[in-house]
């Protein structure tokens, strides 16, 4: 297939297959992935009615985004609703996350005070992070719920009141579904964090050793600054992935009949939720959800890819040497 | 006197952080180790309350667990084999074109290159529930949807897995092997089968499983695309433990729980060193 | 560093992506799942197999029936043979849509599309949203299929009205069960803290909302809370809905209504809630099932679920068998019930008038169906003969004293109102009201509030009804 001679072997003569190998790639992406986004756009801009089985659809502007948002009149604001429930869970998970990811992290590559078994310590906090959310979450809840053995062996311990009941409250539920996910979480920052100082060039805390400097003020001077692609590159695919939440407060502690309402009281219900809740039955809202989330999503990426910029430009001056190490 | 003091100080502080750790690993353990004992127990032994010794109904509560997934219309295991017929060929897929495509962005120049490789940077951001109606009304449209199809194709596209792999190409291959196999007469297409793709061995291994694992785990495209019972895979049926059938004991709830993580647990157990060394070592490979 | 920087990327954002992101994954089946409890339970047999296709839907003539589960199937291989000729039963092809979950969206898209092969001839239809059909123009008016009013005559009014188009007077659906609602009483738990196992006794005591607070109160006072009379307060809701009500839940207009029987029950709830005397289960919640087995001193138990025909043969426990007395409670309600109808784009009418006559109207056809899977036929005369001369259940499950389960059901459908059915109820009844239930009960928001987040909710799913 392939009789050219050596003598006009220059990658240019071969460009064709690099558009040809990266063809399926691009093909798939447009067809599953671009015009679907596309026309989630368009559906946004649509009202559709379901009435014992009619189903009407109506160009209606942004009336969807109207709604969703409140502004028309007699309606909720259910994304900004839910939008914050998203939040809340997601800051009580992230703020201890990455806390104990650093102090892990700094105390695995903590050249001093050497650790022990420090591969089969990585092996067991990553492990909540392969295994299934979805069975995760259930067994959370069948751990915590009212009859189930944690609350059983509080109430007979008199701990807790006879009739007390995780599930029924508001920040019992949200701190619970956040340290699920702390917990499935850590682990994975955690060893983001480790492989991000064991780049930084061991010169520099050399240097700092002999100018005599605590492991304190290593930590906040060596490693925090030069730590920053890495903590803010954990902080952008976790507030991502957050906003995305969906299979743990799905499963673990919402409404019958399948409304997808997350108790108590619609509180942690969140934005893929009713994305969810609403894709069958009204394909305009819900893809109004869709774009919002989307427009969301971007921005944070937008200025994480703007503050990776600058930053790796400026890192480049004064560290760039010590890549290869 | 101060280098004493000092190693007593490390020594004290040395105790305490392995004291952490020891509680985070068994902090990591625990749930699951729950989730064994009460799937050994009865459900009158559960609701008395936490036990950490073994209980002597896992017989019943199996019985019980194949009585009750009787009404489902699918079989635990009948789910796992169909999650196991999505995630395999999504796993091939997923890492045979994302390495293809990150071969043709690393060995040839093209004009579009640089547009190409902006695009799939810009993408790897992109949640897929942004676009999942779009998505869900398409395969209506092309009569896909209730097939395992539109949960194998994407595999095609996943722009992180290329991304890791181009730079994985740029440790691992020098352009001069794949001049040196022209010379040879060897198609470009068959190059890359047979010189580069081994090449990329343990890229391409580190990354299957990551994708196995992603496809296993998945839950939000199966329950879009799936409807048929006979077709539902291991993630949804975890979600039909919620249903009366398992509800109506505890011992059901936790076997079941117990028998649907067993795959990855055993799996990850396996494969772990890889799969930690893939995520942390990964960044000093190069 | 970039480089190094980007391999770190790379590698994060496949374990972040291979991980799921874990919390990506979406779930409506898992809700659903959970949520079709109610309405798979009520699907008496406990065998649902494969979703599967019984016969050729391409051949010449084929007659397709589309359902759930198998309960049908019961009674076509044991019923309509004698019924049927040979030939009009090798026609029929069912479709067994493998679980309540899909089914309406299932159904709902093949409506659409009568020249496809699996377009059903005649649909089986669950209560809750039998209106949403019933109100459309997918079902044949039962008198078109030769089915009169006569042969209408013995079924359960309330039946009659689920399946008949208020506005228009015309039935189209017809239900084959009968799921007249009560409350099953634990007699061993009942003598101990009530005092009495005499089913008149416990219904004197219960017979009033009032009485079952007050109950409820002295029972988890007397036992110090391990024993209540009832699991949870989101039991009640079928009474509340199916029973109590007087006013759908939306007027003409299609404003939202709010009745005042329902603010009545979280009025109810409240005090409940307040007085600690439930274990504020969820119905099908594992705790509420836990509850069933309990002892009452080491493990807590409750003294009466809510229940009907199909929940008292299947779903009590051994705990509850020959310790179970039956009582109506405060008010006469229905829970559940599977019907059938014809479509309007049926290819043969005849065929489907004789099968919604030889399931839900002839009296011998219903007594045979009673004789094959021991369903609470919805054919008064045919209850009547079971009643006489003994039920066909295949349940071993029996009452307190022999108490006899058909002959206290038998007159409970009377005074049931389903005038009030709407294709919205079953959402609103079963996932968005217990919400303002519960929120209002526990004191996370007052009366006012929780009625307008209910109202915003119901608006929420249904745009076009609207919140006054």
């Amino acid at each position: 297939m392939n009789k050219e001679k050596p003598q006009r072997i220059k990658s240019v003569s071969y460009s064709k297959y690099g558009l040809l190998f990266i063809a399926p790639f691009f093909i798939a992406y447009i067809l599953f992935s671009l015009w679907p986004l596309l026309s989630t756009f368009y559906y946004s801009f649509f009202e559709y009615v379901t009435r014992n089985l009619k189903t009407t659809v109506e160009f209606c502007g942004l009336q969807n985004y109207k709604n969703i948002l409140g502004l028309a009149d007699g309606e909720r604001a259910y994304f900004l609703t839910y939008l914050g429930n998203t939040l809340r869970l997601w800051i009580l998970n992230f703020i201890p996350q990455v806390l104990l990811a650093l102090l892990i992290a700094a105390w695995l590559t903590d050249n001093r005070a050497r650790l022990r078994a420090k591969g089969a310590y990585k092996v067991l906090v990553y492990m909540p992070n392969i295994i299934t959310a979805a069975s995760i979450s259930l067994l959370f809840y069948a751990l915590l719920c009212k009859f189930g053995p944690v609350m059983s062996t509080l109430r007979s311990w008199g701990l807790v009141g006879s009739s007390s009941d995780l599930m029924t409250s508001k920040w019992a539920t949200s701190l619970t579904i956040s340290f699920i996910l702390f917990w499935m979480w850590y682990g994975n920052s955690t060893l983001l964090l480790i492989a991000g100082m064991m780049g930084i060039n061991p010169s520099l805390y050399e240097a700092a050793d002999i100018d005599g400097a605590t492991s304190r003020q290593k930590f906040f001077h060596v490693t925090l600054p030069l730590l920053k692609p890495v903590l803010l590159y954990v902080l952008v695919t976790s507030a991502i992935g957050g906003l995305q939440l969906y299979d743990i407060p799905a499963l673990y502690n919402t409404g019958a009949g399948g409304g997808l309402i997350g108790l108590p009281n619609d509180t942690s219900t969140t934005i893929t939720m009713y994305i969810m809740r609403l894709h069958s039955s009204d394909t305009g809202r819900a893809a109004a959800v869709s774009v919002l989330l989307f427009i969301i999503t971007l921005i944070i990426s937008l200025i994480f890819f703007r503050v990776f910029r600058e930053d790796d430009g400026r890192g480049r001056h004064h560290k760039g040497k010590k890549v290869g190490a | 006197m101060k280098i004493e003091s000092d190693a007593k100080l490390l020594r004290r502080r040395k105790i305490f952080r392995n004291i952490v750790l020891v509680f985070l690993c068994f902090l990591s353990l625990l749930p699951f180790y729950l989730m064994f004992v009460n799937a050994t127990r009865s459900s009158n032994e559960i609701k008395a309350g936490i036990s950490f010794l073994f209980g002597s109904s896992l017989s019943a509560n199996l019985k019980n667990f194949a009585s009750a997934q009787v009404g489902l219309g699918i079989t635990v295991l009948g789910s796992m084999v169909n999650s196991f017929k999505i995630a395999l060929p999504f796993t091939v897929l997923s890492v045979y074109f994302s390495a293809l495509t990150a071969y043709g962005m690393y060995a040839y120049n093209f004009k579009l290159k640089k547009v190409a490789w902006g695009f799939i940077m810009a993408v790897m951001m992109v949640p897929t529930q942004v676009f999942a109606i779009g998505y869900y009304r398409f395969m209506i449209q092309i009569n896909l949807i209730d097939t395992y199809w539109p949960l194998i194709i994407p595999a095609i596209t996943t722009p992180a897995v290329v991304f890791f792999m181009r730079q994985y190409l740029q440790g691992a291959l020098s352009l001069e092997i794949i001049e040196a196999a022209r010379i040879d007469g060897s198609g470009e297409f068959h190059t890359f089968n047979t010189i580069v793709l081994p090449l990329m061995k343990p890229a391409l291994a580190t990354q299957a499983i990551f994708q196995f694992v992603f496809s296993w785990n998945n839950l939000f495209m199966p329950t879009l695309i799936i409807s048929s019972s006979s077709k539902k895979t291991l993630t949804m049926f975890v979600q039909m433990l919620t249903a009366e059938s398992f509800r109506a004991d505890y011992g059901v709830v936790f076997l079941g729980l117990a028998i649907t993580i067993l795959p990855m647990f055993i799996m990850y157990f396996i494969l772990s060193k890889f799969i930690v060394e893939g995520v942390s070592l990964g960044g000093v490979k190069e | 560093m970039k480089k190094f920087f980007a391999l770190i990327l790379a590698l994060a954002m496949t374990t972040c992506l291979l991980a799921g992101c874990g919390n990506s994954g979406a779930s409506s089946a898992a809700a659903s799942a959970s949520g079709s409890a109610a309405a798979s339970a009520s699907t008496s047999a406990p065998a649902i197999p494969e979703n599967t296709i019984t016969g050729d839907p391409s051949a010449d003539g084929a007659f397709v029936i589309w359902g759930w589960n198998t309960d049908f199937v019961t009674i076509l291989e044991q019923v309509l043979p004698n019924y049927l000729s040979a030939d009009e039963l090798s026609r029929v092809v069912f479709v067994n849509a493998g679980g309540s979950d899909y089914y309406q969206d299932k159904i709902d898209e093949i409506l659409a599309d009568p020249s496809n092969d699996l377009y059903p001839d005649i649909m089986l239809l669950e209560v809750g949203y039998v209106q949403k059909y019933v109100q459309s123009d997918y079902l044949q008016d039962v008198s078109a299929l030769g089915i009169t009013k006569d042969d209408m005559a013995n079924m359960y009014d309330y039946n009659v009205q689920l399946g008949t188009d208020t506005a228009s007077g015309t039935t189209k659906a017809l239900f084959w069960q009968a799921t007249p609602g009560c409350l099953q009483i634990r007699a061993d738990l009942a003598e101990k803290y009530l005092g009495t196992t005499d089913a008149a006794k416990l219904q004197g005591m219960l017979d009033s909302w009032d009485k079952v607070v007050a109950v409820s109160k002295q029972v988890n006072e007397a036992s110090g809370g391990k024993v209540k009379l009832l699991s949870g307060y989101d039991d009640l809701k079928y009474i509340f809905c199916n029973g109590a009500r007087t006013q759908a839940w939306y007027d003409e207009n299609d404003t939202i209504v709010v009745d005042d029987a329902m603010k009545q029950y979280m009025d109810v709830s409240k005090q409940l809630y307040t007085d600690d005397s439930t274990f504020n289960t969820n119905q099908w919640g594992t705790d509420w099932a836990a509850l069933k087995d309990g002892d009452g001193e080491s493990t807590e138990a409750c003294i009466a679920f809510c229940g009907c025909p199909w929940y008292t043969y299947w779903c009590l426990t051994d705990t509850w068998s020959a310790n179970t007395v039956l009582i109506q409670g405060p008010q006469s309600f229905f829970w559940g019930g599977t019907g059938l109808a014809a479509t309007s784009d049926c290819s043969d009418s005849e065929l489907a008038g004789k099968i919604l006559r030889y399931t839900a109207c002839d009296t011998q056809a219903m007594i045979d169906i009673n004789s094959a899977n021991g369903d609470f036929v919805n054919n008064k005369a045919a209850i009547d003969y079971i009643d006489a001369n003994g039920s066909g259940t295949t349940s071993t499950f029996t009452c307190y004293n022999d108490q006899s389960i058909v002959g206290f059901f038998k007159d409970k459908c009377e005074g049931i109102n389903a005038s009030l059915a709407k294709g919205e109820d079953q959402k609103i009844c079963e996932v968005l009201f217990p919400v303002a239930v519960t929120a209002y009960a526990n004191g996370s928001s007052d009366l006012d509030t929780s009625l307008a987040n209910f109202k915003a909710s119901v608006h929420d799913m249904y745009s076009y009804l609207k919140v006054d």
